[in-house]
């Protein structure tokens, strides 16, 4: 097993590693490689790193702030020369083996330039969308383009895009409605309008006649009301700014002298004289009739279209300089082969389908039976049309709509539309139906005329048919009308008008020879609308037949691309297709999912006013209505808006390939899809959270700033209910694990929401508490101390009270229903791999496990089937932060020992200068004041700022940059350094949490001492956070830029220096954990001295595989040294360089050492209860297990077997988990199941708790027939022995008290830690929690350090756990310890404290306030003397305010500096 | 005094308030442009010489900010300074300086509304309060004493030899 990764290298590894996933495991692993000397390529599929992590609120026990201890971590990744974090990426491919693959990378677009973008947000201010956040689950509302949180890092903004909307899709122009109505959204007409005259040359028109298809589409119409975009497209239209927009267009187009001829002044033909015009050609339109339009203006009526709106449109389009001739009809008086003899160079028909259908029936022939399209012609161009009392309009469309209303409109009595299909059927726009319905128009439905009946010449009746709808459909989908045998019935009128569809008049063509198709149209290309003849397009109706406004003049629009690419000698197909855009729904999506809420609330369109269409207001409102499906609506207002020109839509997906050595994943997980679960009504009731909406609650970053409120209503619950195992544990939603973090999250998210509402109430409804991590049953119980109520019961369903928004819950307690009510429910959603997972794991050849999680091996966890490949974090199995990040570390340390020989080969350190001495110089300070664009330069008076900082003491230079981070102003700003002998830098602009370092090494750069330059933090404390009150925050700025100055004066070059690193490790103990260590540092080929106080290697480890393997490979190690029977007697010394004492059986041995591995383990607890000792038939799962192997124990064929959990833990004396010996006892059950398989398992326990996939031996032990049964510490069970060895317990959710004969009981004892850890915490100076086991560093984020550098802790010794939790430890302290022992040298100095022997009286104040040891006491001249070690000191400057004598400082804060810049605060008047 | 505006002076540590009040500005969370704030690695660093010195100097108030308890970055810094600021406020009362001047306050990164909050809650106090009365004595002391010019060439003097101290004396 250990030698795997040894023989398995390849010659020459790749001294680089992919690390897939940013969140907190894909960061950890990074640093520590990048550390550790190699190059890293850090994948992460959104935009930010962070993960989950950065979405919590509080981490527990320690109630810090998630955001406060991962930010730093992701500024310290960004920083890191040698990682190179790629955003958006996925693996797609992986080729090669272990220690050399070649990984293929899809980088999705940004559209944001990160290198130019300065996260001002101006661009968020100005983007229309308002979309749910994703980050915050659907609480708050967010923009498409934006910073995902304000601690992202990259530190830019990205552009979220998904497919092209469908309601644009829907369009035959392709009109970005989304853009338009999310811009009338916030008012902004004017810019709307922009948008709508972009590609429509008839704006207005649509916005009183178009068909809408948008709104047909429009994914809020699935739900309730689409929305109506074509009001608001008027409304747009009407309410914009008038527009210059024509003076522009006459500058930048060039006139061309070819020609156009168009045949028609329709829709069509003004479409392509609108799109050609604007290219410089010259347009004339021929019209056959005395006025312009077509259609438009004979087909509609002006009730629907009033004329001054066409008259004005056309104007528009004339205005351009077309050409227009009426009453010149083409066929007739002009030939097409004519004009383009005449010098025209093309010519588009657009002739309109301008001739009625007919119904070829008997009788239409007849005096009052009219065809419709000549019959509204007549009307609309003022001719005096008459008609008599009853009127037939035979047909279904928008035309019979638009006739029958004129109809009406001329006098008729009764207006009956007579249709051969239903309502559901026609074609017609319901609005235009229901209009007509309550104008008076009648409707038949299911009847046909078969003839009209004739009466002295004249139309008399009408005979019909009635037709029922068949099954088969026909082209359009519609089902069939066929007639009904024997119906024949008459219907009285005294006119009817057919209005069945219209057709082309073709004699345009007769002298020229162009095809025509089946229909009778005319045949062109259907991408090009080029016909047979070279020269001749055609489009609109005569080649489709009677289409829409909206098609028409997107076909004019077509063929005029076509026009202008034939005269330009181009390809007129060429990226180009009939049909393209399909918009595809991304089912199941989260944000789908948050769409849901949204639907519903705003299913119902806000009504226009009447008659009049919409007001502003009330346009604004209906405008949010629009989902923003497409998110970014392209309306280039952030282009606009962007100073720093950062954002280019245009940019597309990118490839790339790396070559690395070896890969880890960290892709982290997915919450369980809530919705799955019905029954708790999320998704439906606003009062139904998830988890991690609940986090976002409570989190002062949060939507809510961190007050706890109900989303129904905003008010301040007073009671509320965890509901566990949503999506866990539960097999029949395809999650049979645990998903091991939901119990302490929900415990820690009731005691934080306490703590936000005083009093309130809280309960958690569970099934088992799996409290069992290092001190999380210190933590459950406190949380039940203060009043968190926890109910083993589970929840059968939730309900909403009507109106109030509470919410009931169903469940069973002590054998009885019960309703109770909650203000707010929390569902613990379960964790599950992510799809990016695992197309990841599929893209790396990475197998998974029965619960879909990567699968591993038992005692390497963090090796994937796939060599060379590791994994850490939820992936592996679902785990909590300190897991992952020990697991993160482990990966690291896995990566590093197959690519030991690669280490240090691709990494880079960038070389700087060699400093100037500054010493002897008088301060000479420069001051760069920065706009930010607009960000601070609009609030701050920046001039002035330069103005007062030039007057400031040492202030030789000051000057305004508009981005002091610009790539070129740190050229500028080296210049003005040298050619100015500046020797201090101030730069005025944002925080120096994000920019510093960059200034620091803009400094470095010119052979500044990096300590010499400070920030004034004037943006984000003062432009944004003032920005009603420029004076004040000019004030405010000049003073932020005078303290700065009077530090700087102060500020001195701090060196640094390199220290030798011992390249050894020492590692005390020798079990399981210190093995492990000790193989995998020397496997990266360091050194270790292995101590072990027994004379046998192996620790707690029983006999057996595991022992022997790792023991021989152990002793066989020519790397490893191995100490028996031998104890650490004193240690000194520091990271890097310890210095310790061991007593062996060959004498006393000195060893210097880099680093010092804690591993000592635990004891196993010895019981006194249960007549454990006194009665043989008694022992240990332990006992049981050896028993077993041995032969000792000897089972019946049907033995009675009893087994008690929580013995000598979780209680007063031993307040914790023993963690792993649930799932021993689970195990050990199902191993006797299998030897006996009659055998009576009993299993007593107090919570299973079988985390992780652990859980899936406690279904099979259940599913194998063992009995689990329940008791309470305060009524443990009683054992009594004897002939008979016998048991008697009460499970309380029974009541019912049981008596068992027994023929063995076996006791799950946990660990206690080892007794000589006081010794060893002494010694070293390291700390012990209160349970005596060690602590490290921070809880979450330095499990397996101390916070003593160079110093790491595994096993046991850190808590209780199971046997390959202890070894992946030691494997993450490993990793952590080759980030030392890679280095020869390390730099300290710096920001660190010194003390001044004169003044220093050795009170050792220091040594009891540093809490990394830094102080040393050594004895010179009979006197104490105390030194602060550089390289322990963290800089805190905590022993410097302590020292009664004054006499340590804080370099970089000394007080002399803190001072300056206190006093430099208030200006004194001279 | 009517149209009074106080400068108040707030020693933020590094890790979480002055992370906070950064937060304040992305958030563009607004309040009063009184304080000017002074980062420093920790509030275990912040003496009770420099509160005494700030007061001394004619600064209205002082806030103190430093992570949650139990959230210290340093440990224990933040519970260090509270006793420290507690210290400081008993001296002011016994030289008959407002105590509410001073005032110690937590906030993780993440709270930058609290942070606006605590400026916003601090300025009214202060204005409450009026000037600094010490701020009258000083500025007449300077005006007949010494000029800031000759401030800066004192400070100057020790400020060369000083560092070449610094300099000599390392490692």
């Amino acid at each position: 097993m250990w030698g795997k990764h040894m023989t398995d290298k390849s010659p020459k590894p790749i001294g680089a590693v992919l690390v897939c996933g940013g969140g907190v495991a894909g960061i950890q692993a990074s640093l520590d490689l990048a550390n550790s000397g190699y190059k890293v390529y850090l994948v992460e599929s959104s935009p930010t790193i962070g993960g989950k992590m950065a979405q919590l609120d509080k981490t527990f026990p320690t109630g810090d702030c998630a955001t406060c201890i991962i930010s730093p971590k992701l500024v310290e990744c960004a920083r890191n020369l040698n990682i190179e974090i790629i955003t958006l990426a996925q693996v797609e491919a992986m080729t090669g083996k272990a220690g050399d693959f070649t990984v293929r990378l899809r980088q999705k677009a940004r559209y944001v330039d990160t290198g130019k973008c300065n996260a001002c947000g101006d661009c968020e201010k100005a983007c229309p969308v308002s979309v749910p956040d994703e980050f915050n689950r659907g609480l708050a509302r967010t923009t498409a383009i934006r910073k995902v949180t304000a601690q992202a890092v990259p530190n830019a903004h990205v552009i979220f895009k998904r497919e092209r909307p469908p309601c644009v899709s829907a369009c035959p122009m392709a009109q970005n409605a989304q853009a338009y109505v999310a811009l009338i959204a916030r008012g902004k007409f004017t810019e709307a309008a922009e948008i709508i005259k972009k590609d429509n040359p008839l704006p207005l028109i649509c916005g009183y006649v178009c068909h809408r298809p948008c709104e047909s589409e429009c994914q809020q119409g699935r739900y309730g009301d689409p929305v109506s975009i074509r009001a608001l497209k008027k409304a747009a239209l009407e309410f914009a700014e008038p527009s210059d927009s024509e003076e522009k267009h006459e500058e930048a187009v060039p006139l061309r002298p070819e020609k156009i001829a168009i045949i028609g002044s329709g829709p069509a033909g003004l479409g392509a004289a609108d799109y050609l015009a604007r290219r410089g050609y010259g347009v004339t339109i021929f019209e056959a009739l005395p006025v312009p339009g077509g259609m438009m203006r004979a087909g509609i009526p002006p009730f629907r279209l009033p004329r001054e709106v066409i008259d004005s449109q056309i104007r528009d389009i004339l205005d351009l300089g077309v050409e227009l001739k009426l009453n010149s009809q083409v066929g007739k008086d002009l030939t097409v082969d004519g004009l383009l003899e005449n010098g025209y160079s093309a010519v588009f028909a657009a002739v309109g389908a301008q001739k009625s259908a007919v119904l070829d029936v008997p009788g239409e022939e007849l005096e009052g039976v009219r065809p419709g399209i000549e019959f509204i012609r007549r009307v609309n161009l003022g001719e005096e049309v008459r008609i008599g009392g009853r009127v037939a309009v035979i047909g279904g469309g928008n035309a019979a709509m638009d006739i029958a209303r004129t109809a009406l409109r001329l006098g008729a009595g009764e207006v009956t539309v007579v249709y051969r299909r239903t309502r559901r059927e026609m074609p017609a726009d319901p609005v235009e139906i229901e209009e007509a319905a309550a104008e008076g128009v009648r409707f038949v439905f299911l009847t046909n005329p078969k003839r009209f009946i004739e009466k002295d010449g004249r139309l008399a009746g009408m005979e019909c048919l009635k037709m029922r709808l068949s099954d088969d459909r026909d082209a359009s989908g519609r089902r069939r009308p066929i007639p009904v045998e024997g119906s024949e019935h008459v219907l009285d009128f005294d006119d009817v008008i057919v209005a069945i569809g219209q057709l082309p008049d073709m004699s345009f063509a007769r002298e020229t020879q162009i095809a025509t198709n089946r229909r009778g149209m005319l045949g062109v290309d259907p991408v090009t609308f080029a016909t047979g003849k070279a020269g001749v397009f055609a489009g609109g109706d005569v080649v489709a037949g009677a289409g829409t406004l909206s098609e028409a003049v997107a076909a004019g629009r077509r063929a005029a691309e076509s026009i202008d690419r034939y005269i330009n000698g181009q390809d007129m197909a060429a990226g180009r297709s009939a049909d393209g855009r399909v918009w595809t729904e991304e089912r199941h999506s989260r944000l789908e999912s948050l769409q849901l809420r949204e639907k519903r609330r705003k299913s119902r369109r806000i009504p226009a006013e009447p008659g009049a269409g919409y007001s502003a207001e009330r346009a604004m409102a209906e405008a949010e209505r629009c989902l923003a499906c497409g998110l970014c609506c392209e309306c280039m207002e952030c282009v606009k808006a962007c100073l720093a020109k950062a954002i280019d839509h245009e940019m597309q997906d990118t490839m790339r390939e790396v070559r690395v050595g070896a890969v880890v994943l960290a892709p982290g997980f997915e919450e369980f899809e809530a919705r799955l679960r019905g029954e708790y009504g999320f998704g439906r009731y606003d009062n139904v959270v998830t988890n991690v909406q609940f986090e976002r609650m409570l989190s002062a970053g949060g939507p809510f700033g961190g007050h706890l409120q109900r989303p129904s209503d905003g008010g301040e619950p007073k009671k509320i209910a965890f509901i566990q195992c949503v999506g866990s544990r539960d097999a029949a939603s395809g999650h049979p694990y645990c998903s091991s973090v939901c119990c302490m999250a929900a415990i820690k998210e009731a005691v934080v929401a306490r703590e936000h509402v005083p009093g309130l109430e809280v309960a958690v409804f569970y099934t088992d508490i799996r409290a069992y991590g290092k001190d999380f049953d210190r933590y459950y119980e406190r949380a039940r101390t203060v009043g968190v109520r926890f109910e083993r019961s589970m929840v059968s369903r939730v309900v909403e009270m009507p109106g109030a928004g509470t919410l009931r819950l169903s469940y069973i307690m002590d054998l009885a229903p019960v309703d109770e009510e909650f203000d707010l429910v929390i569902l613990s959603t379960g964790l599950r791999p992510s799809d990016e997972a695992l197309s990841t794991a599929r893209a790396v050849g990475a197998e998974l496990n029965e619960c879909g999680f990567c699968r591993t091996d038992e005692f390497a966890a963090v090796s994937t089937t796939r060599n060379g490949v590791y994994v850490a974090g939820a992936f592996q199995d679902p785990k909590d932060i300190p897991e992952t990040v020990t697991q993160a570390s482990a990966a690291a340390a896995m990566a590093m020992e197959l690519l030991a020989p690669a280490r240090g080969t691709l990494v880079t350190e960038k070389v700087y200068p060699p400093e100037r001495d500054v010493t002897d110089e008088p301060p000479r300070i420069g001051v760069f004041i920065c706009h930010c664009g607009i960000n601070i330069s609009s609030v701050v008076d920046v001039e002035k700022v330069v103005e007062a900082a030039r007057t400031m003491p040492y202030v030789v230079f000051a000057e305004n940059q508009v981005y002091a981070c610009a790539d070129n102003t740190q050229d500028h700003i080296r210049e003005v350094i040298g050619e100015h002998g500046l020797n201090r830098l101030i730069v005025a602009s944002c925080t120096p949490r994000t920019h510093e370092a960059l200034f620091r090494d803009t400094a470095r750069e010119c052979g500044l001492n990096p300590f010499l330059v400070d920030m004034a933090n004037i943006r984000d404390q003062a432009s944004w956070v003032h920005s009603a009150n420029p004076q004040g925050a000019t004030e405010k700025a000049v003073d932020l830029v005078r303290m700065a100055t009077a530090r700087a004066a102060r500020l001195f070059p701090l060196m640094t220096e390199r220290l030798p690193v011992v390249q050894e490790a020492l590692v005390i103990g020798g079990g399981p954990s210190g093995m492990t260590t000790a193989l995998s540092l020397a496997g990266q080929g360091f050194p270790v001295h292995l101590v072990e106080k027994a004379d046998r290697l192996g620790g707690r480890l029983g006999p057996g595989l595991l022992r022997d393997s790792l023991s021989e490979s152990v002793a066989g190690h020519p790397l490893i040294r191995v100490y028996r029977s031998s104890q650490v007697t004193g240690i000194s010394g520091h990271i890097g360089n310890f210095s310790s004492e061991l007593k062996t059986p060959d004498g006393v041995v000195t060893l210097a050492h880099g680093v010092m591995v804690v591993a000592t383990g635990g004891v196993e607890y010895k019981p006194v209860e249960y007549l454990y000792g006194n009665d043989p038939r008694v022992f240990t799962q332990r006992g049981l297990e050896t028993g077993l192997a041995d032969g000792s124990i000897t089972l019946s064929e049907q033995p009675n077997i009893a087994m008690i959990q929580c013995v000598g833990s979780r209680n007063e004396e031993r307040p914790f988990c023993g963690r792993s010996c649930c799932t021993d006892a689970v195990k050990n059950a199902i191993r006797i199941k299998e030897l006996r398989p009659d055998a009576n398992v009993l299993v007593l326990y107090r919570d299973m708790r079988t985390y992780g996939s652990n859980e899936l031996f406690y279904q099979k032990a259940r599913e194998a027939g063992v009995i689990f049964m329940r008791y309470e510490l305060e009524n443990p069970p009683e054992v009594s022995g004897g002939d008979r060895l016998r048991i008697r317990f009460t499970d309380p959710s029974l009541a019912m008290a049981m008596n068992l004969e027994l023929d063995y009981l076996v006791l799950s004892t946990g660990t206690s830690p080892a007794l000589d850890n006081e010794k060893l915490s002494e010694l070293a100076k390291i700390p012990l929690n209160s349970d005596g086991f060690f602590l490290e560093a921070h809880v979450k984020l330095r499990p397996v350090d101390f916070a003593s550098e160079g110093i790491f802790l595994c096993g046991s010794a850190h808590s209780p756990k199971s046997t390959a939790e202890n070894m992946q430890q030691a494997r993450a302290a490993a990793g952590r310890a080759a980030t030392v022992l890679s280095r020869s040298t390390m730099v300290v100095g710096g920001q660190v404290s010194r003390v001044d022997v004169r003044k220093c009286v050795s009170c050792l104040t220091c040594v009891r306030v540093c809490p990394y040891g830094a102080p040393a006491v050594s004895l010179a001249n009979g006197k104490n003397r105390v030194e602060i070690q550089a390289a322990r000191c963290m800089g805190c400057g905590s022993c410097a305010a302590e020292c009664p004598a004054g006499a340590i400082e804080l370099r970089h804060f000394t007080d002399r500096q803190v001072l300056a810049a206190i006093e430099a605060l208030l200006e004194v008047a001279v | 005094m009517t149209n009074f505006e106080p400068k108040i002076l707030a020693l933020c540590c590094h890790y979480c308030a002055y992370a906070a009040a950064d937060l304040a500005g992305s958030m563009r969370i607004q309040y009063p442009p009184n304080v000017r704030v002074l980062r420093l690695p920790c509030t275990g660093k912040v003496d009770s010489a420099y509160l005494i010195k700030a007061f001394e100097r004619g600064v209205d108030g002082v806030i103190v900010a430093g992570c949650l308890e139990g959230g210290c970055h340093f440990q224990e810094g933040n519970l260090r300074a509270r006793k420290r600021v507690d210290l400081v406020r008993e001296l002011m009362e016994e030289i008959g300086l407002e105590s509410a001047r001073l005032e110690m306050y937590n906030l993780s990164s993440a709270m930058g509304q609290a942070f606006a909050d605590i400026v916003k809650e601090m300025t009214d106090r202060i204005r409450e309060l009026g000037p600094n009365p010490l701020k009258r004595y000083m500025v007449r002391q300077e005006s007949e004493h010494v000029s800031d010019r000759d401030i800066q060439d004192e400070q100057d003097k020790t400020l060369t030899g000083n560092t070449g101290q610094e300099h000599f004396s390392h490692g």
